[in-house]
């Protein structure tokens, strides 16, 4: 047994990748609690694809993918922003029409590339495996400075979420405070792309965050539980990867919705089941207390 | 029911705008708009919906800019949030199931005001606590808030701003959807308020509502129709040219004033 989970860390490349999931874990993990508070999962989606093109660039240039994908995010900020304005339009349909239309532009750039197939490949679903020393102190710098935006910033990103015209009438700049989380939402992404591909970072995003709110009510032990199981869906799923030979990706969201799922019929709670149960046993049942058991419908 | 004295509130204006217009694109919310507000005055905006009412609160509260004309505070024009001034929205806007308890959203009162890199302390939990208090819902301090009733949120808002405690107090549809007790709670607060020199603005479609509540009565659609005493305002005229065909004029024999019904209200 011990050896079981020892074993996978003997290698170089499987500790860098341990080490690279528990940060995107973490990170995303925090910053995800306020995308679901905020019902911007689609947009977390959105973003992902729509930076593709600032990611190619990037990758063509030959300068630094970090730098292409915030470019490409402000600019697609901005996009969304503009397109919303429209009397006519809802902010959804804008984020679909930008949404796809940086994705199809990133295709079209990245097959100007001769490596275009294993290149398509390792950005849409991660190259985990080819995590190395430096790819982790970017993610680790990034995802501490986007940590330190969530934590500086808390009480706006808590107020603006609960209750946008009160944030707002308090002073606190809803344009600004937007943009900035769109921003930090984006490096989150962005160093999640190399860990777990474009296509399942919103699980990562999403998947760990939906599962600690169904287990408290309270915003501080939500964001540590979801960092917390964004960290261990992480480690488990490449556990899952390394012996069953399942893309580390997929590993890793299979896991977090394995877990989703267990808490969703099950919390204790507000579990789909366990609340059935309870109200079986704390409620009173006017025909079976007037008629017994055996009046209820089989 | 505890209710205001009516009486005229003498003293220096704490809030006017002059000519005020807003504008929503090529659409007009506001028009023209001069109004002058005293220190611990009542005033109630009365109108039916789209006539600016939330419009003009915000433009008071600094969330919406004037198109033409000014709005000033304390003789100073109003450009963004003012420390003095606080806003309680409409309670359809928030997120009721967001993970928070009754305190710390009413906390969120004092966010702007704590270091950053502290939480609250408990001098700043005892404030809550006694907003809190003064609203009756102490007890529901650890409550998550989507649990609370309607009339039970909206003491929360009122309390999140009894925390911030300003010279301006602005309510945008406060006894919308709420129970008799706690319109009862806010009439008496309002009195409190009033004795302290707060200044209170209300938007209501509640005609029965404003007459009771409001020192002044300030009916708009999209322009500044009347604006006085209720018994002054409340005449047949001036409510149907702000409500439109909505307001049917009948007389009541028994006391030998008119009665109003607008929207399924009456008024005596």
């Amino acid at each position: 047994m011990i050896s079981w989970v020892s074993e996978p860390w003997s290698h170089l490349f499987m500790q860098h990748a341990f080490q690279a999931i528990i940060l995107v874990g973490l990170i995303c993990g925090v910053i995800g609690v306020f995308v679901i508070l905020r019902g911007l999962a689609f947009l977390g989606d959105a973003l992902a694809h729509a930076i593709f093109p600032g990611v190619v660039v990037a990758f063509i240039l030959g300068g630094n993918f970090l730098i292409g994908a915030l470019v490409a995010a402000v600019i697609v900020s901005f996009g969304i922003g503009a397109i919303s304005q429209s009397a006519k339009l809802s902010n959804d349909t804008a984020i679909g029409v930008i949404f796809a239309g940086g994705f199809a532009l990133g295709v079209a750039l990245l097959s100007t590339q001769q490596s275009y197939a294993r290149d398509l490949n390792s950005f849409l679903f991660g190259s985990i495996l080819s995590v190395k020393r430096e790819d982790l102190l970017l993610t680790g710098a990034v995802g501490g400075v986007v940590l330190l935006v969530v934590f500086w910033f808390r009480r706006e990103f808590t107020s603006i979420s609960f209750d946008r015209s009160f944030a707002q009438s308090s002073g606190i700049n809803l344009w600004a405070f937007d943009q900035l989380f769109l921003v930090a939402l984006a490096m989150a992404i962005v160093i999640s792309l190399q860990t777990v591909g474009n296509v399942l970072v919103l699980a990562m995003l999403v998947t760990p965050a939906a599962t600690a709110r169904m287990l408290t009510d309270r915003l501080r032990t939500m964001v540590a539980l979801s960092a917390v199981i964004g960290m261990s869906c992480g480690v488990l799923g490449l556990y899952l990867s390394y012996y069953r030979g399942v893309p580390s990706g997929a590993g890793v969201v299979l896991v977090a919705t394995g877990v989703f799922l267990v808490v969703f019929l099950f919390a204790p709670e507000s579990g789909a089941i366990t609340a059935r149960v309870r109200r079986r046993l704390h409620h009173g049942h006017p025909e079976r207390d007037q008629f017994g058991d055996d009046a209820l419908p089989v | 029911m505890s209710h205001l004295s009516n009486q005229p509130v003498t003293g220096a204006p704490a809030l006017t705008t002059h000519n005020l217009s807003v504008h929503y694109g090529n659409r007009p919310a506001l028009e023209d708009v001069s109004i002058s507000v005293r220190a611990g005055e009542v005033v109630g905006l009365l109108g039916p919906n789209g006539a600016g009412k939330s419009t003009l609160l915000k433009v008071i509260a600094g969330m919406v800019p004037a198109s033409h004309g000014t709005c000033q505070f304390q003789g100073r024009d109003v450009r963004g949030a003012q420390p003095g001034i606080t806003y309680v929205p409409q309670r359809s806007g928030a997120v009721w199931t967001f993970p928070i308890s009754v305190l710390d959203a009413v906390l969120l009162g004092l966010a702007r005001k704590t270091p950053r890199f502290r939480g609250f302390n408990n001098g700043e939990r005892r404030q809550a606590l006694d907003a809190l208090r003064h609203v009756e819902m102490e007890r529901f301090a650890d409550v998550q808030i989507g649990a609370l009733s309607g009339g039970q949120q909206q003491r929360v808002f009122l309390a999140r701003a009894l925390l911030a405690c300003g010279t301006i107090l602005l309510l945008d549809e406060p006894f919308t959807g709420v129970d008799v007790p706690t319109q009862e709670l806010f009439v008496s607060l309002f009195d409190d308020l009033k004795a302290r020199g707060t200044s209170i603005i209300y938007a209501t479609h509640d005609l029965e509502q404003a007459r009771r509540t409001s020192d002044t009565v300030m009916l708009i659609n999209r322009r500044l129709i009347a604006s006085g005493p209720p018994r002054e305002v409340f005449h047949s005229s001036k409510l149907q040219e702000a409500f439109g065909g909505a307001v049917i004029v009948i007389d009541a024999a028994s006391d030998h004033e008119p009665a109003l019904i607008g929207s399924g209200q009456v008024i005596r």
